[in-house]
């Protein structure tokens, strides 16, 4: 201990909470997979589709047959994941900056050698930890309880999409860090944020329908890392580069805001 | 004697609030120096600029001849801090909890469990068992872990009970004699003068007055109390050089006085005299005279 203090005080703090919601995913892919037989051996699904408006059948992945294992997880995971991961994302983010800066534990750490910068560079890396590890499970899940009900999900797509999920949500989590920062307030790094992920969630479901929505959907992360499928299509590599590249700068722009301005407490 | 923290012409606003207002300060190194005022009066935010948590709007602070806003790791290294709130883990233990303060700061600390030992903290419960005092305690203990040339505490004597408050001060006193500097806050003036070598009063954001501590309690007056058999005449206490203040009430008399006694003891020995009381005044007492002062005249 002492070359990351920030980070193993983190760690063991949001332990349990990251360890419950990762099971919690497993479960919940688990059950999927256990339906997903059903679907798979049922062709009437994608007629039952078919039917429905334009905007419903974008819900469940546009023209992508539902009953292939792509189609079917993007429809039923890949589509709820990005926001349970994103909303994890985003408590830790908030929590470990503006909440312990709100509860005085950052100005602790400030006494100490360590200098600003170090605070956001431990709390990225916690952020990324609670993204990168939810996703990993799920990906393991898929690989490992995919082939007992003849899922047709190659490693390479359900790789994609885990990663797809894990830039999503590091996005969010980034932007909470990024306001909390200049802020020093976890409710408004919270609720910014939150705005911001049903927002581009909504413009994604409203773009398809509505073309009026269009250009807000062209500007929802959700549209160009979700819902473009990497189950089915493989990795968004543009979307995947300008997203953490996004995220980079939004690191730099949280160290310089952070830099500059009082601690609240 | 050099000075450990320098404050110059140190302003910090808020929109139109003041929270200080052109403070000069020094702190001697290897002294007791405590900063009393009452809540709001610029003690937390005058912390807080020398530990550069937050910046001042005009003048500067350094510590050990740096500037504190500008000096980053090396001189934090050098200095223990105590928040007036102490945000500590529930679940964890002291001893977890002290070992994470520790790993904060690269460095070999003390011996944690002696010093704990010596304030009656027990390591293994959870934090969030404990009392304030406790957790004050624990709080304490990872001030001085890391052997800090300069201690900055925000009220450490909140919550300890008495026998606690005297071994604090002792260690905080064999501190200063190792050459430590000590810059603490108080808002029990009995505690300034308790522990302090030179003291500091803050009141609005504004220095009302600075000195040692010993010159404060000589230069501070007494309040002397006489009962007569009989009314008398105020007056004729008045006009004594050395009466400040005379509150009559009936054949009581409540005099505030500096410098010598004798005179007012003749002029009462005229009178037939019940009773006699003469003592200091408290730091309380004067710090209340200060400070009522200071809003008459800006009255």
């Amino acid at each position: 201990m002492g070359d990351f203090p920030i980070l193993i005080r983190a760690l063991r703090v949001r332990r349990r909470g990251l360890i419950g919601w990762s099971v919690g995913l497993a479960l919940y892919v688990a059950m999927m997979l256990a339906v997903y037989p059903t679907v798979r051996d049922d062709t009437t699904f994608d007629d039952l589709l078919a039917e429905y408006p334009e905007g419903i059948r974008a819900l469940f992945g546009g023209d992508v047959s539902i009953t292939s294992g792509g189609g079917f997880m993007s429809a039923e995971l890949f589509s709820i994941l990005p926001i349970l991961v994103s909303i994890m994302a985003i408590g830790a983010a908030a929590s470990l900056l503006a909440g312990d800066e709100e509860r005085g534990l950052i100005a602790l750490v400030l006494a100490s050698p360590l200098r600003r910068r170090r605070v956001i560079e431990e709390v990225s890396a916690m952020t990324i930890i609670t993204v990168v590890v939810p996703t990993t499970v799920v990906a393991v899940a898929l690989l490992v309880g995919g082939p007992s009900v003849r899922l047709d999900l190659a490693v390479s797509k359900a790789v994609a999409a885990c990663v797809a999920v894990a830039v999503f949500a590091l996005l969010h989590g980034m932007v909470t860090l990024t306001i909390g920062a200049a802020t020093g307030r976890r409710s408004r790094a919270v609720a910014v944020t939150s705005v911001l992920l049903v927002a581009g969630y909504l413009a994604e479901i409203v773009g398809t329908i509505a073309s009026w929505a269009e250009p807000l959907q062209a500007a929802s992360p959700y549209h160009h890392l979700i819902a473009s499928q990497p189950a089915v299509d493989g990795f968004a590599t543009v979307a995947i580069v300008i997203v953490l590249a996004v995220s980079a700068g939004l690191g730099v722009l949280a160290t310089v805001l952070f830099d500059r301005r009082d601690l609240v407490a | 004697m050099a000075n450990a923290i320098e404050l110059r012409g140190l302003t910090k606003q808020w929109g139109d609030h003041f929270g200080l207002r052109d403070l000069d300060l020094d702190v001697q190194a290897g002294s007791v120096t405590g900063l009393i005022g009452p809540n709001g009066s610029g003690k937390t935010t005058t912390m807080r600029i020398v530990l550069d948590h937050i910046r001042a709007t005009t003048g500067h602070a350094s510590v050990l001849g740096h500037d504190s806003r500008t000096a980053g790791p090396q001189l934090r290294a050098k200095v223990g801090y105590l928040p007036g709130e102490l945000p500590l883990e529930a679940r964890w233990t002291a001893a977890q909890q002290l070992t994470w303060l520790a790993s904060l700061h690269d460095h070999d600390s003390i011996d944690v469990a002696a010093l704990a030992a010596r304030l009656d903290l027990d390591l293994d419960r959870p934090v969030g068992d404990l009392s304030k005092g406790n957790r004050q305690k624990v709080g304490i203990v990872s001030a001085l872990l890391h052997e800090p040339e300069v201690l900055i505490l925000d009220e450490p004597a909140s919550g300890l009970d008495p026998l606690v408050r005297r071994e604090l001060w002792s260690l905080l006193r064999e501190a200063a004699s190792r050459g430590r500097t000590v810059f603490l806050s108080s808002h029990v003036l009995g505690e300034v003068e308790e522990i302090c070598d030179r003291v500091a009063i803050l009141d609005e954001g504004r220095l009302v007055a600075e000195d040692d501590v010993h010159t404060f309690v000589d230069r501070r007056g007494r309040l002397v109390r006489i009962d007569f058999a009989a009314p008398v005449d105020s007056a004729d206490f008045e006009q004594l050089a050395m009466v400040h203040e005379v509150v009559a009430d009936g054949r009581t008399l409540e005099l505030r006085i500096s410098g010598s006694v004798d005179a007012l003891i003749k002029a009462a020995a005229r009178f037939e005299v019940v009773d006699f009381t003469s003592r200091p005044l408290s730091l309380e007492e004067m710090f209340l005279e200060t400070v009522t002062h200071r809003e008459v005249a800006d009255g």
